[in-house]
């Protein structure tokens, strides 16, 4: 077997597919050294849930009968990759992160991994994940059963939740990209923390069938990669409708960065609160340079304030109410109490008390933001903003501890409340690595208008062209 | 220099990523008893009600579900 070296394990997708077809290297090849990297350093990070390195070779060497045949079938052909561990895979074990499910086994594969399975992807192994997608709502980081998810640039901090395991796995270099989930910042959240590029698709262009339900009408699930292209491609295989997902709007995702709009024709919404107040001092430099850098792309900035909402109270009674019916039966028959964090616990029993009036009040209250959201966006294309305030946070720290800065009632907001309100209004996003602060990675959030992913990932590869953040590697 | 094990991973690698986990999961169990948490939880629901209830919305505004037979 030839030395095929340490730099595959940060190529992007495309790099790799080119190599592979150009035979530097078999699928064979490729996908044994991702799985060993995968074994050997993903209980370093907590990130593996579990390997399927068997599976994996027999596709393998499938892909080398069609290569050699000169069957191709697109740029995932041949290429590994890691999917959060509330995705089924038929035969093997599916934990969702959480003890009481810890042997739990499913009949059929998610549907998004049969999608990227038809065009050749290799599935090398499940990752790790906060506990019921953090259902509930969780203070500690280590509210899995795989242990707190471990940030390759400082293990002693989270790598962020929910799709921890994929973040880490991506920015250490054990698969070349990921799929995780979000309800409202499981893929935003690790891919800032970790450094990586995450795509959350609007809400019903990606089937959700085979995946752990959360909250039926905010659960997406989306690529983690090391760029916006990768982002691209992985999403234009897993889109589209499937029966078996009521939610799917029907609509396929055909990504066109050819046909990208000029940046000089792009109005961009922001609010400099974020970056002059809220961000973290440390972190402001580092986000203004990411805005600057937007601008000399050609983009007009406009500063811009969110329609105001009671985001936080809408979002935690939308999943609060949704994640408890669907895990009523864990919660009354007490087996919610083999969860690792207590806090957790009690969330998914105050849960099932809240009243019909309040998840319907909050249900009327998110057509209004839809109603709003649409409004402003006549004025601009797109949303910016640090995907999050601060760095990856210590493995010690309470996350539900008092912010920072706290909320007084006569401060601008600015777009703190992005992830949760973009979330309920289900526009998607894609995060950006910006640049390291004391050794960790930032990240910027750019948010556009349903089944627009075309015009973010096109901005997101415009800025990954002129900048080198993506790049950036942790000393694994 | 730490010894590696037979997968690749040493003692040392072990040793962080054991003692970063159970640090946590220590801190984790040493919250208040389930009951206070719970009661904790609840203030902050009726919080929330309190305040989508507060909030008005026109009368013909249908919640943002939507259900496809």
């Amino acid at each position: 077997m030839p030395d095929i070296g340490d730099d595959i394990f940060f190529a992007s997708i495309l790099e790799l597919n080119q190599r592979l077809r150009a035979k530097e290297f078999s699928a064979v090849e490729l996908t044994r050294a991702f799985c060993d990297r995968l074994e050997k350093l993903g209980a370093r990070y907590n990130a593996l849930a579990l390997s399927l390195r068997e599976r994996a070779m027999r596709q393998a060497k499938e892909v080398d009968g069609d290569l050699s045949r000169e069957r191709y079938r697109g740029p995932l052909q041949g290429i590994p990759f890691g999917a959060k561990d509330l995705l089924s895979v038929a035969g093997e074990i599916t934990t969702w992160g959480a003890k009481p499910f810890a042997a739990q086994v499913f009949d059929y594969d998610a549907t998004v991994l049969t999608k990227l399975a038809k065009t050749g992807a290799i599935l090398t192994g499940k990752l790790a994940m906060v506990q019921l997608a953090g259902g509930g709502g969780y203070r500690y980081p280590a509210a899995s059963m795989f242990g707190a998810g471990l940030n390759p640039w400082d293990r002693t901090r989270w790598s962020g939740g929910s799709s921890s395991g994929a973040g880490s796995a991506v920015a250490a270099g054990l698969v070349p990209y990921a799929l995780g989930s979000e309800t409202s910042g499981s893929i935003l959240t690790p891919s800032a923390y970790c450094g990586v590029t995450g795509l959350r698709p609007t809400y019903g262009l990606v089937s959700r069938h085979g995946a752990m339900p959360l909250s039926w009408t905010m659960d997406k699930i989306g690529p983690m990669c090391r760029t916006a292209e990768d982002c691209g491609v992985v999403l234009r295989t897993i889109a589209g409708k499937d029966d078996n997902d009521p939610a799917t709007a029907g609509k396929s995702f055909y990504f066109s960065p050819q046909f990208a709009r000029e940046m000089k024709t792009i109005r961009v919404g922001f609010a400099p609160v974020d970056f002059n107040d809220w961000a973290e001092p440390a972190t402001r430099p580092v986000f203004q340079q990411a805005l600057d850098a937007f601008k000399s792309l050609g983009v007009t900035l406009v500063e811009t304030k969110l329609p105001l909402f009671p985001y936080s109270a809408v979002t935690r009674t939308v999943i609060s109410t949704e994640g408890s019916s669907v895990f009523e039966d864990l919660i009354e028959s007490g087996r919610v109490d083999q969860l690792a964090d207590k806090k957790q616990i009690a969330g998914l029993r105050a849960g099932l008390e809240i009243p019909a009036r309040d998840y319907l009040k909050a249900m009327r209250i998110r057509r209004l933001m839809q109603q709003e959201f649409r409004r402003m966006m006549t004025s601009v294309d797109v949303l910016i903003a640090p995907t999050r305030h601060n760095v990856a946070s210590k493995l010690t720290e309470p996350l539900d501890g008092p912010p920072s800065m706290p909320l007084t009632p006569n401060r601008d907001p600015g777009f703190t409340p992005l992830i949760g309100a973009s979330n309920l209004v289900g526009y998607p996003a894609l995060s950006l690595p910006c640049g390291l602060v004391d050794g960790l990675p930032v990240a910027i959030q750019l948010v556009s208008r349903p089944f627009t992913e075309n015009l973010i990932l096109s901005m997101g590869m415009a800025y990954q062209k002129t900048t080198n953040h993506h790049r950036a590697r942790p000393k694994v | 220099m730490s010894k590696p094990l037979a997968n690749g991973v040493t003692r040392r690698d072990l040793g962080i990523a054991l003692a970063a986990a159970s640090a946590a999961v220590v801190a984790a169990q040493e919250t208040a008893p389930t009951e206070d948490l719970l009661g904790a939880v609840r203030e902050q629901v009726k919080t929330n009600s309190q305040t989508l209830r507060a909030f008005e919305v026109p009368t013909a505004t249908e919640p943002s579900f939507a259900f496809r037979p």
